[in-house]
């Protein structure tokens, strides 16, 4: 094993990677821009560099100074997390040569999956199905044509994307023009690559993806699946394991497509397939993430296991820990990811300070965050924050559990999409299962806030005057006349 | 003797209407008693009207939150005195609501828009993210440029003022 790996990452993901190396005597290496100087990963570490360079997110994808710091310091690997570098083949390929593991599969695999046209290509190829599409590439000209042929809705992606970048729905022919060139200029954008395709959207289509690891010789273990159709902007806020309302025929077919796509890339490393399951039971392969999830906490509550563990392992070359028959998943998990933003404004992301900071306590409740009180949330990085993740016997019991952490969370001095978390958790449409990727906007009006009891607003505003060290003054200090007489925001 | 907080949009008046033997407040031309229990650091415990009320609260530079009962309470002080910046309907001025880049320009000096038409993409927190007009109007002034960056609060667009247009209507039709 390792002696010393260095993260690249920040974060929450940061902080739990390092978890697990401390856990297996792994000594760490955080890198940092001077905005997260204090940020928990770099408090964790065992050592920590800061990057050079003014943007923030450039730092943290500069990848010769990561090299040249994990040299320097006698690192014997790089984590890369999720984002940043985790699905970059350039990097995986040039840390290899610099003599380092990547904790990640090969560059080849990660060339394969990270183009999702040659990933698509591929899964066909590989008997695992694939929605109707058109590329842009092959007959640029006729791409609007061919397109339209598929049929309305259709969905149009950057070929490049990921993350619902360059992501747009089409539902009328006339919307078809504007939608590709927008795609297009997203998608060169973010990913320096025009190109697009149309794709068949699936309407009430549920997102279900399946984890699975493989050593790199052609054996993967599929580590059960999730559900992941709670999204708003393509991304997705809530997650959980196993996915409900799934017949056993249905999950064995999806969990063998998955298998037999990875197998047949020889994939090495923790890896998710994600498919898009229709109202029609049928399943289509949508993409494959070459790196450890957001949303990996949910399978491993649920089959007791520690992903970055097995993602340190196989990069070790020690393989798999454990077998198929090995894997019974138990009980059931949903995670909730915490971010800066404002649902009641089309959920905008918001900046702030993290003021206060309370974490919820009990058992199967866990938090994954990277971030401390008096740490500045700015626009410079992501806006998830941290996840809450909750383990129970039954999908019922995991809810319930969820929606007392939830209560017992206090994260202020930034908007939160926290309260909205919650009242998702107490919608009855969830706790029926009634879910698809439209869930969010079908149930916008029931998921606004009500109306506070007076009693509880009057209190939470007595609260907030007493905060004031004005109105202190004025309530307990001054004498009654002074008081009565003062000039205090008439 | 009166604070003022904004909630939701809302303000609520509050009151002291006495200080001994408990605070009382005023919420709504009703006295209420509060007896403020002491609290570790962060936290807050209160009786209001003899029932006890357990919660967070964070004093940020701009608004004060409060958890209570799984529940956020973001307040603001209200401005004493008179409005503060028109807004809505009447605004003047857009100005941005965090910091960011310009990503794309929609719409020109002179244009004529109408209330919710994009009016510039930015883009902050790896988000794109359309800034729409606030009301019918015509486009005075464009204050950034493509790609360039801006703070919070920068002045984004501005729109010719709702009583010029008025009066420019008045001049058209006398002419």
């Amino acid at each position: 094993m390792f002696s010393k790996v260095l993260v690249a990452n920040r974060g929450e993901i940061a902080a739990r990677i390092m978890r697990t190396a401390k856990e297996m005597g792994i000594a760490t290496v955080a890198v940092y821009h001077h905005l997260d100087r204090g940020a928990p990963h770099v408090r964790m570490a065992d050592e920590a560099v800061e990057l050079d360079g003014d943007v923030p997110t450039k730092a943290y994808l500069d990848q010769e100074q990561i090299i040249g710091i994990c040299a320097r310091l006698g690192a014997e690997a790089i984590h890369p997390g999720y984002g940043f570098l985790s699905e970059n083949a350039e990097f995986a390929e040039r840390v290899t040569k610099a003599g380092i593991v990547f904790v990640g599969p090969d560059a080849g695999a990660m060339h394969l999956m990270g183009d999702k046209v040659r990933s698509r290509n591929f899964a066909a190829e590989h008997g695992v199905p694939v929605a109707p599409s058109v590329l842009q590439g092959d007959d640029p000209e006729n791409f609007l044509a061919r397109a339209k042929a598929i049929g309305f809705p259709l969905l149009i992606k950057a070929s490049a994307g990921g993350g619902g970048k360059g992501m747009k729905i089409v539902r009328e022919a006339a919307d078809l023009v504007e939608a590709v060139r927008t795609a297009s200029s997203e998608a060169e954008r973010y990913f320096g690559d025009g190109l697009v395709y149309a794709e068949k959207l699936v309407e009430r289509g549920r997102h279900i993806e399946v984890q699975v690891i493989g050593d790199g010789t052609g054996r993967v273990l599929h580590l059960c699946e999730r559900e992941c159709s709670i999204q708003r902007r393509y991304q997705k806020i809530v997650e959980e394991a196993p996915a409900p309302n799934l017949s056993d025929d249905l999950c064995h077919r999806i969990r063998a497509a998955a298998v037999q796509l990875a197998s047949a890339a020889k994939y090495r490393n923790a890896g998710t397939i994600e498919f898009i399951l229709g109202a029609d039971r049928e399943f289509y392969f949508l993409e494959m993430n070459t790196r450890l999830q957001v949303e990996h906490p949910v399978t491993e509550m649920i089959l007791g296991l520690d992903l970055v563990a097995e993602q340190f392992r196989v990069a070790a070359g020690e393989g798999l820990s454990f077998r198929q028959e090995d894997i019974k998943p138990s009980g059931h998990a949903i995670e909730v990811r915490i971010c800066a933003e404002e649902p009641e404004k089309d959920f905008r992301p918001a900046i702030g300070r993290v003021g206060l900071l309370r974490l919820p306590a009990g058992e199967q409740v866990r938090f994954d965050g990277g971030i401390a009180e008096g740490q500045a949330v700015t626009p410079a990085f992501d806006s998830m924050l941290a996840k809450l993740i909750v383990h129970s016997g039954t999908r019922a019991e995991a809810i319930a559990r969820m929606k007392a952490a939830l209560a017992d969370l206090a994260l202020l001095g930034v908007p939160t999409n926290i309260d909205y978390l919650a009242r998702v958790m107490a919608h009855p449409a969830f706790a029926a299962a009634r879910i698809d990727t439209g869930f969010l906007s079908e149930h916008a009006g029931t998921l606004n806030p009500d109306d506070a009891v007076a009693e509880l607003e009057r209190a939470a505003c007595a609260a907030a005057a007493l905060a004031q060290s004005d109105f202190r003054r004025l309530a307990f200090d001054v004498p009654e006349p002074h008081a009565a007489m003062g000039g205090w925001r008439n | 003797m009166t604070t003022q907080l904004k909630l939701d949009g809302r303000t609520i008046r509050l009151d002291i209407a006495g200080r001994k033997p408990a605070l009382r407040l005023v919420f709504d031309s009703v006295e209420h008693e509060v007896i403020e229990l002491p609290a570790e650091d962060g936290a807050f415990e209160l009786k209001l009207d003899g029932r006890v009320y357990r919660g967070w609260r964070y004093a940020g530079e701009r608004e004060i939150y409060v958890r209570l009962d799984g529940r956020t309470f973001v307040m603001s002080l209200a401005e004493a005195g008179g409005a503060s910046e028109t807004k809505g309907r009447h605004a003047n001025a857009v100005r941005s609501e965090m910091p960011g880049t310009v990503i794309g320009i929609h719409c020109a000096r002179g244009d004529e828009v109408r209330a919710g038409d994009t009016l510039i993409t930015i883009e902050s927190m790896k988000l794109q993210i359309g800034v729409a007009a606030p009301r019918d109007g015509v486009i005075e002034d464009i204050h950034v440029a493509a790609n360039a960056t801006f703070e919070r609060d920068a002045l984004l667009v501005s729109f010719a003022a709702l009583a010029e247009l008025a009066d420019a209507d008045l001049m058209e039709k006398r002419a």
